[in-house]
């Protein structure tokens, strides 16, 4: 193992600089060192201007988020390697060196934090059963370290967008919102505003959640909530119910009824020279018909499970 | 003798992306692979019904897993990221949840089926990696992918979460990169490699979904790419059936051939490329076209 550790860092002062450059420091190795030490050892003894944040150290507020060599993490509690690249997280704007501007997704929680004590809702709080406090506790222990925010591709979408994602951190707010309370609204009501159908299902938040909250599964379980309520986006809703009629009725997806059933008989014109291209090229999908055999089977599967259900 | 494998084609490569299923047939069988394909499966779901309606998806996918096991084999081969990864974690909830196993097979009962849970869910990118191997492979490789720049693309589906994928490293995949080299070819590293390619917001913001799709093609066109290699039939419809959408939102020509996984191998095994149904892709791979027919 080398006595000393090599880390570059982007720096970035915007009044200076144009773009970011990377800065080369060697760093002697301590047993059991964490990047923020690294980063500590560099402010105090070799570069009193670098631009880092940190505060609780034991991973309880989030503030030292960063990529060291491409992946978000918690530099508090993030092993050193021995040759490092810290840079700023991603998605972000760069107020300085390692220092992002996350005053723009902060405000993305606050509006809604407040209105519902604005709209004078009375919430209803409900006791929780043993078995539903872990889950409960595990969705409440988002520290807002941004990290999830920073890798979703759906929100870095927004920008050039006019539909608007709220992104993971909010959602997973919401979804612990929702868990424990009698009525949900009007938290559904922002988590619809928030438009859920638009994260890509692509589970990168859910890779690298230092808490391992699951955000991906969280908004999963909003998604559900509001299609069961029927507030879900229609399209989404139209392609939920798609699914689980084709598989009802002829056990695999039939791709041509489902843009029938998401954008309607006149809708799917829009289609023509997509699906003429498609066509020339032998991969227009067919109006599909199950096989009798295998819907019978899949049907008394789902007979056996609605039964269930009512009982 | 010959691997036998439970093989699950998905939707895609049953409808819209027919050449998928095309060149797996015939890669499985020059490698000498007994595929039992699982006509009477059923769709997954996606990530529609898992996460709208779990139950469903947990008793349509046990009855899947339920069929491969009474076929005698071990693995249940995918060729889609999004089958890999609602299979796989049905899988895992049957493995680990006692009362959801026996909830299952209480449905399964009514139709004569039990699942005793002993299937393997695994993409044919990761059979042919671990059983059959790469070394091998290379010897089987009758025509290298010589001077064939390929980027590889992996998606989300089978990298993420690694708690349910498990096979590559979700921050740093190689298998795509590793195959490529095995095959001969040229890997061009490019930083979208494991991004999401946006298929899943598609319907509910085509605009959105296509500048996405747009911005990796150009990343792996930036970076030399003659074609883009992806294990996802769903990705190959985002990124090439839907290319031309990406070009009109983009302002921009893009011209990024996109070939599935075994298609891929399928040239370097001798196959032509008529064989691999590469004519049928939206955007024309016209060196691979060009330069293999030719051999």
């Amino acid at each position: 193992m080398p006595e000393t550790i090599t880390v570059t860092i982007d720096r970035f002062d915007p009044q200076v600089d144009k773009t970011p450059h990377p800065a080369t420091f060697r760093v002697p190795r301590q047993d059991g060192m964490v990047v923020a030490d690294v980063l500590q050892y560099l402010y105090e003894n070799d570069t009193p201007d670098l631009g880092f944040l940190w505060e609780c150290r034991t991973r309880r507020c989030g503030t030292c988020a960063m990529r060291v060599n491409g992946r978000p993490v918690l530099t508090c509690s993030e092993p050193v390697a021995d040759e490092m690249r810290l840079e700023p997280l991603e998605g972000l704007p760069v107020i300085r060196d390692l220092i992002v501007d996350r005053q723009e997704l902060q405000r993305r929680l606050a509006p809604w934090a407040g209105e519902a004590h604005q709209q004078g809702v009375r919430e209803t709080r409900i006791l929780l059963q043993q078995g539903e406090i872990a889950h409960y506790r595990a969705l409440s222990e988002c520290i807002d370290c941004f990290i999830c925010d920073s890798v979703c591709p759906a929100l870095a979408e927004n920008s050039s967008s006019a539909s608007q994602f709220a992104g993971p951190r909010r959602l997973i707010r919401l979804e612990a919102q929702v868990q424990r309370r009698a009525e949900p609204l009007p938290w559904l009501v922002y988590a619809a505003q928030g438009n859920p159908s638009l994260c890509t299902r692509c589970f990168a938040c859910t890779q690298v959640c230092p808490r391992d909250l699951r955000p991906a599964e969280a908004i999963g379980s909003l998604t559900k909530r509001l299609y069961e309520r029927q507030e879900l986006d229609a399209h989404k809703a139209s392609h939920i119910r798609s699914f689980i009629h084709s598989i009802r009725s002829g056990a695999w997806l039939d791709e041509f009824r489902l843009l029938v059933d998401i954008y309607g008989v006149f809708g799917v014109v829009k289609f023509v020279p997509q699906a003429l291209r498609m066509l020339v090229h032998g991969k227009l999908p067919r109006p599909h018909f199950g096989h009798p055999a295998q819907t019978k089977d899949i049907q008394a599967v789902l007979r056996g499970l609605e039964n269930t259900r009512s009982s | 003798m010959p691997k036998r494998y439970a093989y699950f084609q998905g939707c895609s490569a049953r409808q819209s992306c027919p050449e998928l299923n095309q060149a797996t047939l015939a890669v499985s069988k020059k490698l000498d692979w007994e595929l039992i394909t699982l006509e009477s499966g059923a769709c997954t779901g996606a990530r529609d019904l898992i996460e709208a309606q779990p139950e469903m998806a947990i008793a349509i996918n046990a009855r899947t897993l339920a069929l491969a096991e009474s076929r005698g084999v071990d693995t249940l081969m995918t060729i889609c990221s999004t089958c890999t990864i609602t299979l796989r974690q049905v899988n895992k909830l049957l493995k680990e949840d006692a009362a959801a196993f026996e909830r299952a097979n209480r449905h399964l009962a009514s139709i004569g089926l039990r699942y005793n849970a002993t299937i393997e869910v695994r993409h044919f990118l990761w059979v042919l990696i671990a059983d059959y191997g790469l070394d091998r492979l290379k010897q089987r490789v009758t025509r290298p992918l010589t001077d064939l720049s390929v980027a590889p693309y992996y998606g989300c589906h089978i990298l993420r979460p690694s708690d349910v994928l498990g096979f590559d490293d979700p921050d740093n995949p190689t298998s795509l990169h590793n195959l490529i080299l095995a095959l001969g070819g040229r890997p061009v590293d490019f930083k979208s490699k494991a991004d999401c390619c946006g298929f899943h917001m598609m319907t509910i913001d085509e605009n959105r979904a296509a500048r996405h799709a747009g911005g990796l093609l150009i990343d792996a066109k930036q970076q030399g790419a003659d074609v883009m290699a992806t294990a996802c039939p769903l990705c190959h419809i985002s990124m090439d059936s839907w290319q031309p959408k990406s070009e009109r939102v983009l302002k921009q020509r893009i011209s990024m051939p996109v070939i599935h996984v075994p298609q891929l191998v399928g040239l370097a095994l001798g196959f032509s490329p008529k064989e691999l149904g590469l004519e049928r892709h939206i955007v024309r791979p016209a060196k691979v076209m060009n330069g293999f027919a030719a051999q």
